[in-house]
Protein backbone atom coordinates (compact mmCIF):
# COMPACT_ATOMS: atom_id res chain seq x y z
CA UNK A 1 0.00 0.00 0.00
CA UNK A 2 1.19 3.50 -0.82
CA UNK A 3 0.06 6.74 0.76
CA UNK A 4 0.83 10.32 -0.11
CA UNK A 5 2.58 12.61 2.37
CA UNK A 6 1.48 16.15 1.62
CA UNK A 7 1.63 19.47 3.41
CA UNK A 8 -0.61 22.42 2.78
CA UNK A 9 2.43 24.75 2.38
CA UNK A 10 3.98 22.25 -0.06
CA UNK A 11 6.89 21.97 2.34
CA UNK A 12 8.41 18.47 2.21
CA UNK A 13 10.13 18.94 5.59
CA UNK A 14 6.94 19.97 7.34
CA UNK A 15 4.99 17.28 5.50
CA UNK A 16 7.34 14.64 6.88
CA UNK A 17 7.17 16.10 10.37
CA UNK A 18 3.39 15.97 10.18
CA UNK A 19 3.54 12.37 8.99
CA UNK A 20 5.80 11.34 11.86
CA UNK A 21 3.71 13.29 14.33
CA UNK A 22 0.59 11.42 13.28
CA UNK A 23 2.49 8.16 13.44
CA UNK A 24 3.63 8.89 17.00
CA UNK A 25 0.11 9.81 18.04
CA UNK A 26 -1.06 6.32 17.07
CA UNK A 27 -1.67 4.03 20.01
CA UNK A 28 0.49 1.34 18.45
CA UNK A 29 3.67 3.47 18.54
CA UNK A 30 5.25 4.42 21.86
CA UNK A 31 8.36 6.19 20.61
CA UNK A 32 10.00 7.35 17.42
CA UNK A 33 13.74 7.21 16.79
CA UNK A 34 14.92 9.69 14.18
CA UNK A 35 17.40 12.54 13.61
CA UNK A 36 16.44 15.65 15.58
CA UNK A 37 18.00 19.12 15.51
CA UNK A 38 19.26 19.96 18.96
CA UNK A 39 17.87 23.06 20.63
CA UNK A 40 19.85 26.27 20.01
CA UNK A 41 22.29 24.40 17.84
CA UNK A 42 22.72 23.30 14.26
CA UNK A 43 23.78 19.82 15.29
CA UNK A 44 21.50 16.98 14.34
CA UNK A 45 21.57 13.81 16.42
CA UNK A 46 19.55 10.61 16.32
CA UNK A 47 17.05 10.94 19.16
CA UNK A 48 14.22 9.03 20.73
CA UNK A 49 11.03 11.11 20.69
CA UNK A 50 7.96 10.32 22.76
CA UNK A 51 6.25 13.73 22.77
CA UNK A 52 4.49 14.33 19.41
CA UNK A 53 4.95 18.09 19.84
CA UNK A 54 8.73 17.68 19.77
CA UNK A 55 8.58 16.22 16.28
CA UNK A 56 8.84 19.75 14.92
CA UNK A 57 12.59 19.54 15.51
CA UNK A 58 12.91 16.30 13.54
CA UNK A 59 15.06 16.47 10.42
CA UNK A 60 15.08 13.00 8.81
CA UNK A 61 16.49 14.35 5.53
CA UNK A 62 19.63 16.36 6.08
CA UNK A 63 23.32 16.15 5.17
CA UNK A 64 24.15 15.47 8.86
CA UNK A 65 25.29 11.94 9.61
CA UNK A 66 27.12 12.04 12.94
CA UNK A 67 26.83 8.32 13.64
CA UNK A 68 25.52 5.19 12.02
CA UNK A 69 22.44 4.64 14.18
CA UNK A 70 22.36 0.87 13.72
CA UNK A 71 24.34 0.39 16.90
CA UNK A 72 21.96 2.63 18.85
CA UNK A 73 18.96 0.75 17.49
CA UNK A 74 20.69 -2.47 18.50
CA UNK A 75 20.90 -1.11 22.04
CA UNK A 76 17.24 -0.16 21.91
CA UNK A 77 16.12 -3.58 20.81
CA UNK A 78 18.46 -6.30 22.05
CA UNK A 79 16.12 -7.03 24.96
CA UNK A 80 12.35 -6.76 25.17
CA UNK A 81 11.00 -3.42 26.38
CA UNK A 82 7.30 -4.20 25.90
CA UNK A 83 7.04 -0.99 23.89
CA UNK A 84 6.80 -0.43 20.18
CA UNK A 85 9.34 1.94 18.68
CA UNK A 86 9.41 3.18 15.10
CA UNK A 87 12.94 3.85 13.88
CA UNK A 88 13.81 6.00 10.88
CA UNK A 89 17.04 4.85 9.28
CA UNK A 90 19.09 5.61 6.21
CA UNK A 91 19.60 2.62 3.87
CA UNK A 92 23.16 1.98 5.13
CA UNK A 93 21.99 2.14 8.74
CA UNK A 94 19.18 -0.25 7.92
CA UNK A 95 21.53 -2.77 6.32
CA UNK A 96 23.92 -2.54 9.27
CA UNK A 97 21.08 -3.08 11.72
CA UNK A 98 19.83 -6.14 9.83
CA UNK A 99 23.37 -7.57 10.06
CA UNK A 100 23.32 -6.98 13.82
CA UNK A 101 19.93 -8.71 14.03
CA UNK A 102 21.45 -11.72 12.26
CA UNK A 103 24.16 -11.73 14.94
CA UNK A 104 21.52 -11.58 17.66
CA UNK A 105 22.58 -8.09 18.72
CA UNK A 106 19.21 -6.55 17.98
CA UNK A 107 15.66 -7.59 17.29
CA UNK A 108 12.94 -6.46 14.91
CA UNK A 109 10.26 -7.80 17.26
CA UNK A 110 9.31 -4.50 18.87
CA UNK A 111 10.42 -2.20 16.08
CA UNK A 112 8.79 -0.67 13.07
CA UNK A 113 11.59 -0.08 10.58
CA UNK A 114 11.06 3.02 8.47
CA UNK A 115 13.55 3.34 5.63
CA UNK A 116 14.16 6.50 3.69
CA UNK A 117 15.71 7.27 0.33
CA UNK A 118 19.22 8.34 1.20
CA UNK A 119 19.64 12.13 1.44
CA UNK A 120 23.46 11.76 1.25
CA UNK A 121 25.75 13.23 3.88
CA UNK A 122 28.75 15.43 4.46
CA UNK A 123 31.55 14.28 6.71
CA UNK A 124 31.05 15.46 10.30
CA UNK A 125 33.75 18.14 10.06
CA UNK A 126 32.40 19.38 6.71
CA UNK A 127 28.88 19.47 8.10
CA UNK A 128 30.00 21.60 11.04
CA UNK A 129 31.69 24.03 8.61
CA UNK A 130 28.69 23.95 6.24
CA UNK A 131 26.22 24.96 8.97
CA UNK A 132 28.29 28.09 9.61
CA UNK A 133 28.34 29.06 5.94
CA UNK A 134 24.81 29.88 4.86
CA UNK A 135 23.33 26.35 4.88
CA UNK A 136 20.30 25.46 2.78
CA UNK A 137 16.88 25.41 4.40
CA UNK A 138 15.55 21.90 5.04
CA UNK A 139 13.07 22.13 2.15
CA UNK A 140 15.64 23.52 -0.25
CA UNK A 141 18.03 20.71 0.65
CA UNK A 142 15.42 18.00 0.07
CA UNK A 143 14.45 19.50 -3.28
CA UNK A 144 18.06 19.92 -4.36
CA UNK A 145 19.22 16.46 -3.37
CA UNK A 146 16.30 14.54 -4.80
CA UNK A 147 16.27 16.43 -8.06
CA UNK A 148 19.91 15.30 -8.48
CA UNK A 149 20.85 18.83 -9.43
CA UNK A 150 23.73 19.27 -7.03
CA UNK A 151 27.15 17.65 -7.11
CA UNK A 152 28.46 19.59 -4.11
CA UNK A 153 26.80 21.41 -1.25
CA UNK A 154 27.88 25.05 -1.01
CA UNK A 155 31.31 23.91 -2.16
CA UNK A 156 31.46 20.94 0.23
CA UNK A 157 31.94 17.53 -1.35
CA UNK A 158 29.57 14.81 -0.19
CA UNK A 159 31.12 11.95 1.73
CA UNK A 160 32.97 9.51 -0.55
CA UNK A 161 30.99 6.66 0.98
CA UNK A 162 27.77 8.34 -0.20
CA UNK A 163 29.05 9.17 -3.66
CA UNK A 164 30.12 5.56 -4.16
CA UNK A 165 27.15 3.86 -2.48
CA UNK A 166 25.53 1.30 -4.74
CA UNK A 167 22.33 0.92 -2.71
CA UNK A 168 21.05 4.27 -1.49
CA UNK A 169 17.46 2.99 -1.43
CA UNK A 170 15.51 1.52 1.48
CA UNK A 171 15.45 -2.28 1.88
CA UNK A 172 14.21 -4.68 4.58
CA UNK A 173 11.78 -2.10 5.92
CA UNK A 174 8.24 -2.08 7.25
CA UNK A 175 7.61 1.33 5.71
CA UNK A 176 9.70 3.03 3.02
CA UNK A 177 9.59 6.75 2.38
CA UNK A 178 10.22 7.41 -1.29
CA UNK A 179 11.51 10.66 -2.72
CA UNK A 180 13.66 9.61 -5.69
CA UNK A 181 11.71 9.85 -8.92
CA UNK A 182 8.75 11.37 -7.10
CA UNK A 183 7.27 14.76 -7.98
CA UNK A 184 7.83 16.48 -4.62
CA UNK A 185 5.47 19.33 -5.42
CA UNK A 186 2.74 16.70 -5.42
CA UNK A 187 3.87 15.18 -2.10
CA UNK A 188 6.10 12.32 -1.01
CA UNK A 189 5.19 8.65 -0.85
CA UNK A 190 5.17 6.21 2.06
CA UNK A 191 5.01 2.57 1.00
CA UNK A 192 4.25 -0.33 3.30
CA UNK A 193 6.55 -3.31 2.93
CA UNK A 194 5.12 -5.58 5.61
CA UNK A 195 1.78 -6.32 7.23
CA UNK A 196 2.72 -4.25 10.29
CA UNK A 197 3.63 -1.34 8.03
CA UNK A 198 0.41 -1.66 6.06
CA UNK A 199 -1.74 -1.64 9.22
CA UNK A 200 0.01 1.49 10.46
CA UNK A 201 -0.37 3.33 7.17
CA UNK A 202 -4.03 2.34 7.05
CA UNK A 203 -4.60 3.79 10.52
CA UNK A 204 -3.13 7.12 9.42
CA UNK A 205 -6.04 7.58 7.04
CA UNK A 206 -4.02 9.53 4.50
CA UNK A 207 -4.79 9.65 0.75
CA UNK A 208 -3.54 6.68 -1.25
CA UNK A 209 -0.86 7.19 -3.86
CA UNK A 210 0.14 5.45 -7.05
CA UNK A 211 3.54 4.03 -7.80
CA UNK A 212 5.81 6.84 -9.09
CA UNK A 213 6.51 6.40 -12.80
CA UNK A 214 10.08 7.64 -12.97
CA UNK A 215 11.37 5.95 -9.86
CA UNK A 216 12.87 2.82 -11.42
CA UNK A 217 14.65 4.85 -14.07
CA UNK A 218 16.01 7.34 -11.50
CA UNK A 219 17.19 4.52 -9.26
CA UNK A 220 18.96 2.87 -12.17
CA UNK A 221 20.75 6.11 -13.09
CA UNK A 222 21.91 6.70 -9.52
CA UNK A 223 23.06 3.09 -9.17
CA UNK A 224 25.02 3.23 -12.41
CA UNK A 225 26.75 6.50 -11.57
CA UNK A 226 27.61 5.39 -8.03
CA UNK A 227 28.78 1.94 -9.15
CA UNK A 228 31.13 3.59 -11.61
CA UNK A 229 32.51 5.86 -8.88
CA UNK A 230 32.76 2.86 -6.56
CA UNK A 231 34.78 0.87 -9.09
CA UNK A 232 37.21 3.75 -9.56
CA UNK A 233 37.57 4.15 -5.80
CA UNK A 234 38.20 0.43 -5.24
CA UNK A 235 40.80 0.35 -8.00
CA UNK A 236 42.52 3.36 -6.49
CA UNK A 237 42.56 1.88 -2.98
CA UNK A 238 43.65 -1.49 -4.37
CA UNK A 239 46.60 0.15 -6.13
CA UNK A 240 47.56 2.04 -2.97
CA UNK A 241 47.50 -1.04 -0.73
CA UNK A 242 48.67 -3.89 -2.92
CA UNK A 243 51.74 -4.63 -0.84
CA UNK A 244 52.47 -4.66 2.85
CA UNK A 245 54.79 -1.69 2.45
CA UNK A 246 52.08 0.32 0.69
CA UNK A 247 49.51 -0.81 3.24
CA UNK A 248 51.72 0.47 6.02
CA UNK A 249 52.14 3.76 4.21
CA UNK A 250 48.36 3.95 3.78
CA UNK A 251 47.96 3.64 7.54
CA UNK A 252 50.99 5.60 8.63
CA UNK A 253 48.82 8.16 10.40
CA UNK A 254 47.07 5.47 12.45
CA UNK A 255 47.56 5.84 16.20
CA UNK A 256 45.58 2.74 17.23
CA UNK A 257 42.75 4.79 18.69
CA UNK A 258 40.31 2.14 17.40
CA UNK A 259 37.73 4.77 16.61
CA UNK A 260 37.03 2.99 13.31
CA UNK A 261 36.16 -0.09 15.34
CA UNK A 262 33.88 1.93 17.60
CA UNK A 263 32.15 3.76 14.77
CA UNK A 264 31.60 0.90 12.35
CA UNK A 265 28.32 -0.80 13.27
CA UNK A 266 29.33 -4.15 11.86
CA UNK A 267 32.53 -4.40 13.89
CA UNK A 268 30.34 -6.50 16.06
CA UNK A 269 32.36 -8.62 18.53
CA UNK A 270 31.12 -8.20 22.07
CA UNK A 271 34.62 -8.68 23.38
CA UNK A 272 37.29 -7.22 21.15
CA UNK A 273 40.60 -9.01 20.86
CA UNK A 274 42.35 -5.64 20.94
CA UNK A 275 41.08 -5.12 24.49
CA UNK A 276 42.33 -8.46 25.69
CA UNK A 277 45.73 -9.58 26.83
CA UNK A 278 46.64 -10.81 23.35
CA UNK A 279 48.36 -7.51 22.65
CA UNK A 280 49.17 -6.63 26.24
CA UNK A 281 52.78 -7.66 25.89
CA UNK A 282 55.33 -7.81 28.68
CA UNK A 283 57.67 -4.80 28.83
CA UNK A 284 60.61 -7.05 28.06
CA UNK A 285 58.88 -8.14 24.85
CA UNK A 286 58.91 -4.58 23.47
CA UNK A 287 62.57 -4.22 24.35
CA UNK A 288 63.37 -7.52 22.68
CA UNK A 289 61.66 -6.41 19.48
CA UNK A 290 63.57 -3.15 19.55
CA UNK A 291 66.86 -4.98 20.16
CA UNK A 292 66.14 -7.43 17.37
CA UNK A 293 65.27 -4.82 14.76
CA UNK A 294 67.15 -1.77 15.97
CA UNK A 295 63.92 0.21 15.99
CA UNK A 296 60.36 -0.80 16.79
CA UNK A 297 57.52 1.65 16.35
CA UNK A 298 55.02 2.05 19.19
CA UNK A 299 52.14 1.48 18.66
CA UNK A 300 53.56 -1.42 16.82
CA UNK A 301 51.04 -2.85 14.41
CA UNK A 302 48.74 -0.40 12.75
CA UNK A 303 47.37 -2.16 9.71
CA UNK A 304 45.85 -5.00 11.72
CA UNK A 305 42.67 -3.35 12.67
CA UNK A 306 41.42 -2.84 9.15
CA UNK A 307 41.84 -6.39 7.98
CA UNK A 308 38.31 -7.64 8.37
CA UNK A 309 36.71 -10.94 9.23
CA UNK A 310 38.43 -12.11 12.38
CA UNK A 311 35.42 -13.72 13.91
CA UNK A 312 34.13 -16.21 11.42
CA UNK B 1 75.05 -16.41 -3.06
CA UNK B 2 73.95 -17.27 0.45
CA UNK B 3 71.37 -20.03 0.59
CA UNK B 4 67.91 -18.78 1.48
CA UNK B 5 66.80 -20.17 4.83
CA UNK B 6 63.08 -19.49 5.17
CA UNK B 7 61.30 -18.91 8.44
CA UNK B 8 58.15 -21.00 8.58
CA UNK B 9 55.75 -20.75 11.49
CA UNK B 10 53.57 -23.80 12.06
CA UNK B 11 50.55 -23.68 14.35
CA UNK B 12 49.94 -27.31 15.20
CA UNK B 13 47.10 -28.97 17.05
CA UNK B 14 48.04 -30.56 20.37
CA UNK B 15 45.98 -33.68 19.70
CA UNK B 16 47.01 -34.53 16.15
CA UNK B 17 49.84 -32.79 14.38
CA UNK B 18 51.89 -32.05 17.47
CA UNK B 19 51.62 -35.69 18.46
CA UNK B 20 52.60 -36.61 14.90
CA UNK B 21 55.65 -34.35 15.26
CA UNK B 22 56.47 -36.18 18.49
CA UNK B 23 56.10 -39.48 16.70
CA UNK B 24 58.35 -38.28 13.89
CA UNK B 25 60.93 -37.37 16.53
CA UNK B 26 60.77 -40.68 18.36
CA UNK B 27 60.89 -42.47 15.00
CA UNK B 28 64.12 -40.57 14.23
CA UNK B 29 62.63 -38.96 11.14
CA UNK B 30 64.17 -35.64 10.28
CA UNK B 31 62.42 -32.54 8.96
CA UNK B 32 63.74 -29.04 8.19
CA UNK B 33 64.73 -27.18 11.32
CA UNK B 34 63.61 -23.79 10.04
CA UNK B 35 60.00 -24.76 10.69
CA UNK B 36 59.09 -23.39 14.09
CA UNK B 37 56.25 -25.25 15.74
CA UNK B 38 53.79 -23.46 17.95
CA UNK B 39 51.58 -25.90 19.80
CA UNK B 40 47.95 -24.83 20.14
CA UNK B 41 45.18 -26.79 21.81
CA UNK B 42 43.13 -26.74 18.59
CA UNK B 43 43.47 -25.15 15.15
CA UNK B 44 40.13 -23.52 15.96
CA UNK B 45 41.98 -21.17 18.30
CA UNK B 46 44.33 -19.89 15.61
CA UNK B 47 43.09 -16.37 15.16
CA UNK B 48 43.68 -14.95 11.67
CA UNK B 49 45.64 -12.25 13.45
CA UNK B 50 48.26 -14.77 14.53
CA UNK B 51 48.80 -15.63 10.88
CA UNK B 52 48.90 -12.02 9.74
CA UNK B 53 51.22 -11.07 12.57
CA UNK B 54 53.57 -13.88 11.63
CA UNK B 55 53.72 -12.59 8.05
CA UNK B 56 54.13 -8.98 9.15
CA UNK B 57 56.94 -10.01 11.45
CA UNK B 58 58.77 -11.48 8.50
CA UNK B 59 57.72 -15.13 8.31
CA UNK B 60 58.13 -16.57 4.81
CA UNK B 61 55.42 -19.17 5.29
CA UNK B 62 52.75 -20.15 7.78
CA UNK B 63 51.37 -23.62 8.27
CA UNK B 64 48.28 -24.52 10.22
CA UNK B 65 47.87 -28.19 10.79
CA UNK B 66 45.16 -30.00 12.70
CA UNK B 67 43.02 -33.08 12.91
CA UNK B 68 41.27 -34.59 9.94
CA UNK B 69 37.72 -33.33 9.39
CA UNK B 70 35.44 -35.13 11.82
CA UNK B 71 38.28 -35.99 14.21
CA UNK B 72 38.50 -32.67 16.07
CA UNK B 73 38.93 -33.10 19.81
CA UNK B 74 36.63 -30.11 20.24
CA UNK B 75 34.13 -31.30 17.63
CA UNK B 76 34.40 -28.50 15.06
CA UNK B 77 37.55 -26.45 15.72
CA UNK B 78 39.23 -27.59 12.51
CA UNK B 79 36.19 -26.53 10.48
CA UNK B 80 36.51 -23.06 11.97
CA UNK B 81 40.18 -23.05 11.01
CA UNK B 82 39.30 -24.11 7.49
CA UNK B 83 36.88 -21.20 7.10
CA UNK B 84 39.41 -18.73 8.43
CA UNK B 85 42.15 -19.96 6.13
CA UNK B 86 39.85 -19.68 3.13
CA UNK B 87 39.18 -16.08 4.05
CA UNK B 88 42.84 -15.33 4.70
CA UNK B 89 43.73 -16.73 1.30
CA UNK B 90 41.33 -14.16 -0.16
CA UNK B 91 42.66 -11.28 1.88
CA UNK B 92 46.42 -11.83 1.88
CA UNK B 93 47.00 -11.56 -1.90
CA UNK B 94 45.34 -8.11 -1.86
CA UNK B 95 48.23 -6.92 0.25
CA UNK B 96 50.88 -8.61 -1.80
CA UNK B 97 51.34 -11.78 0.26
CA UNK B 98 51.09 -14.82 -2.04
CA UNK B 99 48.38 -17.17 -0.89
CA UNK B 100 50.63 -20.20 -1.31
CA UNK B 101 52.69 -18.98 1.62
CA UNK B 102 49.81 -20.01 3.84
CA UNK B 103 49.04 -23.69 4.10
CA UNK B 104 46.43 -25.77 5.92
CA UNK B 105 46.94 -29.50 6.34
CA UNK B 106 45.35 -32.31 8.30
CA UNK B 107 47.89 -34.63 9.91
CA UNK B 108 46.63 -37.29 12.33
CA UNK B 109 48.45 -38.32 15.51
CA UNK B 110 49.74 -41.53 13.94
CA UNK B 111 51.03 -39.86 10.76
CA UNK B 112 54.63 -39.20 11.83
CA UNK B 113 55.98 -40.07 8.38
CA UNK B 114 53.45 -37.83 6.67
CA UNK B 115 54.37 -35.02 9.06
CA UNK B 116 58.03 -35.19 8.09
CA UNK B 117 57.14 -35.35 4.38
CA UNK B 118 54.73 -32.40 4.53
CA UNK B 119 57.27 -30.26 6.39
CA UNK B 120 60.04 -31.08 3.91
CA UNK B 121 57.79 -30.38 0.94
CA UNK B 122 56.53 -27.12 2.42
CA UNK B 123 60.06 -25.97 3.14
CA UNK B 124 61.08 -26.73 -0.47
CA UNK B 125 58.09 -24.81 -1.80
CA UNK B 126 58.85 -21.74 0.29
CA UNK B 127 62.52 -21.84 -0.73
CA UNK B 128 61.37 -21.89 -4.35
CA UNK B 129 59.10 -18.89 -3.75
CA UNK B 130 61.90 -16.91 -2.18
CA UNK B 131 61.83 -14.57 0.82
CA UNK B 132 58.59 -12.74 1.58
CA UNK B 133 58.40 -9.03 0.88
CA UNK B 134 57.72 -8.28 4.55
CA UNK B 135 61.03 -9.83 5.51
CA UNK B 136 62.80 -7.86 2.80
CA UNK B 137 61.15 -4.56 3.62
CA UNK B 138 60.99 -4.96 7.39
CA UNK B 139 57.36 -3.92 7.24
CA UNK B 140 56.95 -3.36 10.95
Amino acid sequence: MMIKIVHEDKSPAKGLQQFFKQLLKLQEIDALFLPVRLKESNSIMPSLVTDPERIEDAVPFSPAFPINSARMVSRLSYKASKRKTAVVLRPCEMRAFIELVKLKQGSRQELILIGIDCPKALTSSDYAAYTKKDPLEDDAYIEAIFSQKIETLNGFQFSTACDTCENPFPVNTDISILLHGVDLSDGMIAESKSDDGRLLLESLKMPEAESPENRDETMMQIKEANSKANKIMMEDIGARTDSIVKLNTFFDQCINCYNCRNMCPVCYCKECVFNTDVFNHQPVQYLQWAEKKGVSSCPQIRCFIILPGWRI
Amino acid sequence: MEKFEPVIIAFVCNWCTYTAADLAGTSRLSYPDNIRLIRVMCTGMVDPQYVIKAFLEGADGVLISGCHPGDCHYINGNYKARRRIKLLKEILPRFGIEKDRLRLTWIGASDGIEFAEVMTKLNDQIIEMGPSQTRLSKAI
